[in-house]
């Protein structure tokens, strides 16, 4: 990935080294300090590059929350959070972490909270060195955004963007809007406040290794380039599936969402852009992301009919995972027993792009299904003869070649080879590649790269308001024919099968089948 | 193949094989191996075996065993087919051969991921016959990186032999205690155009910490004012400064473009040492000093650094860039800056010294293309001519 600024470019002693670099002190606000996004991922995430060196001495973490806490009290609350999974160095550790831990009392739609947020940041740069240089993490409902960066610019905690320094830096968690419409009127209230280049909206699918590795795979390596194209490849799957349901009380939320906004918007969004982009001109924020939004302003405008002859939304009936049986959708905690809302969709998509037309893309999410996987699979066309005798469907030559997300990162390719004896069959065989094995050091966890992009001033791995806004006119066309009178309700599957069986109709009509996975 | 020797082989205990048995002892060892723990299913296997490069490890002298954990270290982070060239007391003029395997688990409910190791004993009667004896070992199409561990000058034509075939050479010489000729040889680009000393390794972090300061636009003019260097650092033998802090004054210079001047002079103090040479850069000649002091009882008897200053004559003034270690034995580096403008940088940060395994597995991984240590290569040369 490319130097996040301009500044070492002309520096000689960067000859040749390692980019990492530890970034400038700054002060890192939560807001929505006591989540659970920010118990789950972000402070483990903070501590872990405190642990590794990567965060600079001069850092403040301030937690921003309603709660009547003190210093001491998010401290304790942290403590216990990481301590289960600290390592063996925490104690020796955490007394320099829990020192640089702040709590600022306020509640989101007060002005005054943020008023004496500023003045708290001012007295860091006095006492912890944070030099003015500001980070604000939204880990909090959508519908707080707007009033809290509103708030930011009210209270001045935004600095003006042509400022080099001291920088502010704002940090917004998914979901970007439930709609194009919401999407649009939440960046307008976001660029009132901030430019650009000032927002970062996390999609964590994008700090995932494997993922960034889709880019590494295509265009760093000679041999895929020339066949990633329509003449080469039959057909595209992309398949991210989950075994959970709707534990841990995520219910309620998750059925104003579903897998379309939930999985579908930014998630696969993303990784169908990356998998379908032409090559970048070079791997700077703007070029990567210039042409990831060109692969989303290709997506169909559908109508209604086109909706329901390529997609395909399902819930999940009762049935059994690992041997244990689990309630259907519509029985979940938190989920209205008339729902509409489904956590299963599948997709059949074309891009017309000179390199892509006539390739369809088959996009598969859902939950409970019988495992969690994540993978991209290039299915390639068939020899045009059959010279030999196949096993299986007697068709010899559909190689594939899979990038699995998670879980055992990695990729492989399979094709044909002869079975030995005298015979003339062919079987499929497998070249694997698992990155857990071939890289004996673990990559670092998705929030922990992303949180040290923002902190060096990288975007490149963050989604830009063109890339939010196409990949919403697509799906808003989706949720558009789902909310017409007469519209189909949603289809169901048995917990713990791949599916209903309409989703395998989809790819019937281009004589496919899914993935056994 | 018994069970008991694939369990012997899986735990890394050597089976003594005919050296023209090897590859397919290993192959009847594999297969054993992989069903005994768990197989066999291809499609779910729990042995993954992998090799990502051949390693071949020259290590003839008395002393191969100390080497053991680390190869073993090397070989999980860098999974590759380990050749290890061990000397013997074997008079005979033959060579032996152990096969073992290195196993590690990379997270709970992966596969294990195991490496080959291939030990070869050579006697001082049989060392001509290292090089035809690890030929067919290689394995087609992978890195051959040769990681050489003792004074080259001892086993000459061996060395120029493998030197010459492998696409990387890490020279792995001890610091302190080896001549200027040693490294000359060793790091002759006539031999490997791809040859590294494991100590530049050791820099990575400190180089990065003094690029940081200049990253700055406004700060990349302030390196043609360096009037100064001073390197601080510890080493068992304190009367030499150790090769690391020669490297870094090396790296420093060749990136900057300063011309070598006179002849530098290594001077006993009190604590240690003192050693001075002088440098011609576009303010004029300027001195590069390198003060070494003993390693304290209760740290590891390695080189490490402790400081590094850089002055700088600037419009308002001398201008002091200063990286140190709060205490020899802290891993973290204090950062001080003296000049206008600095308030980007952080006042301290974690820098551990990386470990002998750690430095090697950097240097497997590294690109082939260093254009800053050919650069510092003939001046870190010169300055360990006149230690």
């Amino acid at each position: 990935m490319p130097e996040p600024t301009n500044v070492t470019e002309s520096n000689p002693l960067r000859q040749a080294l390692p980019r990492a670099r530890v970034p400038e002190p700054c002060a890192i606000v939560l807001f929505g300090s006591t989540g659970d996004l920010a118990h789950r991922k972000l402070v483990p995430a903070l501590y872990n590059l405190a642990r590794g060196g990567n965060l600079p001495s001069e850092c403040a973490i301030v937690g921003f929350a309603r709660r009547d806490w003190t210093d001491d009290d998010l401290r304790a609350d942290y403590e216990q959070t990481l301590s289960k999974n600290g390592g063996s160095d925490f104690r020796e550790i955490w007394p320099q972490c829990a020192s640089r831990l702040v709590f600022a009392p306020g509640t989101f739609d007060d002005l005054d909270g943020f008023r004496k947020l500023k003045d708290k940041l001012e007295e860091l740069d006095r006492t912890h060195g944070t030099r003015g240089n500001r980070i604000y993490y939204l880990a909090v409902s959508p519908e707080f955004f707007s009033t809290i960066i509103a708030h930011l610019g009210e209270a001045g905690l935004i600095y003006p963007w042509q400022q080099e320094t001291p920088w502010s830096r704002v940090v917004i968690e998914k979901p970007f809007g439930r709609d194009l419409a919401s999407a649009r009127a939440l960046n307008r209230d976001v660029s009132r406040v901030l430019e650009e280049r000032q927002v970062y909206r996390i999609d964590h699918y994008l700090g995932k290794e494997t993922v960034q590795n889709i880019l590494a795979f295509r265009f760093g390596n000679s041999i895929f380039e020339p066949i990633w194209n329509r003449r080469h490849v039959a057909a595209v799957q992309i398949t991210v599936a989950e075994e959970v349901g709707m534990a841990g009380g995520r219910g309620s939320y998750y059925d104003t969402a579903g897998a379309i906004r939930d999985m579908v918007q930014n998630h696969m969004m993303q990784l169908l852009s990356l998998v379908a982009m032409e090559p970048p001109v070079d791997l700077s924020a703007d070029a990567v992301r210039n042409e990831k939004v060109k692969v989303l302003q290709t997506l169909p405008d559908w109508k209604p009919d086109d909706v329901s002859r390529n997609v395909v939304r399902a819930q999940y009936t009762a049935g059994s995972i690992e041997g244990v049986e689990v309630p259907g959708y519509l029985q979940e905690k938190g989920v209205a027993p008339d729902s509409k809302t489904s956590p299963y969709v599948a997709i059949r998509l074309m891009l017309n792009t000179w390199r892509w037309a006539g390739v369809p893309f088959f996009l598969r999410t859902g939950k409970r299904l019988p495992k969690r996987t994540t993978e991209i699979a290039i299915q390639f066309h068939r020899p045009p003869t059959e010279l030999f005798e196949a096993e299986g469907d007697g068709h010899s030559g559909a190689n594939q070649l899979v990038m699995r997300i998670q879980p055992n990162e990695g990729a492989s390719l399979s094709f044909e080879a002869k079975i030995p004896g005298s015979g003339r069959r062919l079987q499929e065989v497998r070249m694997d590649f698992r990155y857990g094995t071939a890289f004996a050091v673990p990559p670092p966890e998705a929030y922990e790269r992303l949180l040290l992009d923002v902190m060096l001033g990288d975007p490149t791995l963050f989604t830009r308001t063109d890339e939010v806004e196409s990949a919403w006119r697509f799906i808003t066309a989706i949720l558009d024919a789902w909310q017409q009178p007469g519209a189909p309700p949603p289809v169901t599957y048995p917990a713990g099968s791949w599916g209903p069986v309409e989703a395998d109709e989809l790819l019937k009509a281009d004589g496919m089948n899914w993935r056994r996975l | 193949m018994t069970d008991t020797t694939s369990d012997a082989f899986l735990q890394g205990q050597g089976i003594p094989v005919d050296l023209r048995e090897i590859e397919s002892t290993l192959e009847q060892l594999w297969g054993p191996a992989a069903e005994m723990v768990g197989g066999p299913e291809p499609e779910h296997p729990n042995v993954t075996r992998i090799v990502l490069a051949d390693l071949v490890v020259e290590r003839l002298c008395a002393e191969a065993e100390k080497l053991r954990p680390v190869v073993e270290e090397v070989v999980t982070r860098y999974p590759c087919r380990a050749i290890v060239v061990r000397g013997s007391d074997d008079t005979e003029r033959r060579i032996t051969a152990e096969v073992s395997a290195v196993c590690h688990l990379p997270d709970p409910g992966l596969p294990q991921v195991c490496s080959e190791r291939i030990v070869l004993h050579a006697g001082p009667n049989a060392v001509d016959l290292v090089a035809g004896a690890v030929r067919p070992l290689l394995e087609a199409d992978l890195p051959f990186l040769l990681w050489w561990t003792t004074d080259p000058r001892s086993n000459e034509a061996l060395f120029r032999d493998l030197g010459d075939e492998c696409s990387r050479l890490l020279l792995d010489l001890p610091d302190p205690g080896t001549p200027a000729a040693a490294l000359r040889l060793g790091l002759d680009p006539a031999i490997c155009s791809c040859s590294r000393d494991t100590a530049w390794y050791g820099l990575t972090r400190w180089r990065e910490l003094v690029a940081q300061f200049f990253d700055p636009p406004c700060h990349h003019e302030t390196l043609s004012r360096v009037d100064s260097l001073q390197i601080e650092a510890l080493s068992p033998d304190p009367s030499t400064p150790p090769r690391l802090a020669i490297w870094l004054a090396a790296w420093l210079s060749g990136q900057l473009g300063w011309k070598r001047q006179g002849k530098p002079v290594n001077q006993s103090t009190s604590s240690g040492s003192s050693f001075r040479a002088a440098f011609l850069g576009p303010l004029g000649t300027f001195g590069v000093e390198i003060v070494t002091q003993a390693v304290p009882p209760n740290m590891p008897a390695t080189p490490s650094l402790l400081g590094v200053t850089i002055t700088a004559r600037g419009p308002e003034g001398v201008e002091t860039f200063r990286l140190n270690r709060p205490s020899p034995d802290s891993p973290d580096v204090r950062i001080a800056a003296r000049a206008p403008d600095y308030c980007r940088l952080p006042g301290m940060v974690r820098a551990p010294e990386l470990d002998p395994p750690r430095r090697v597995a950097a240097a497997l991984e590294a690109s082939r293309f260093d254009r800053p240590f050919e650069q510092a290569r003939p001046i870190a040369l010169w300055l360990l001519e006149h230690v």
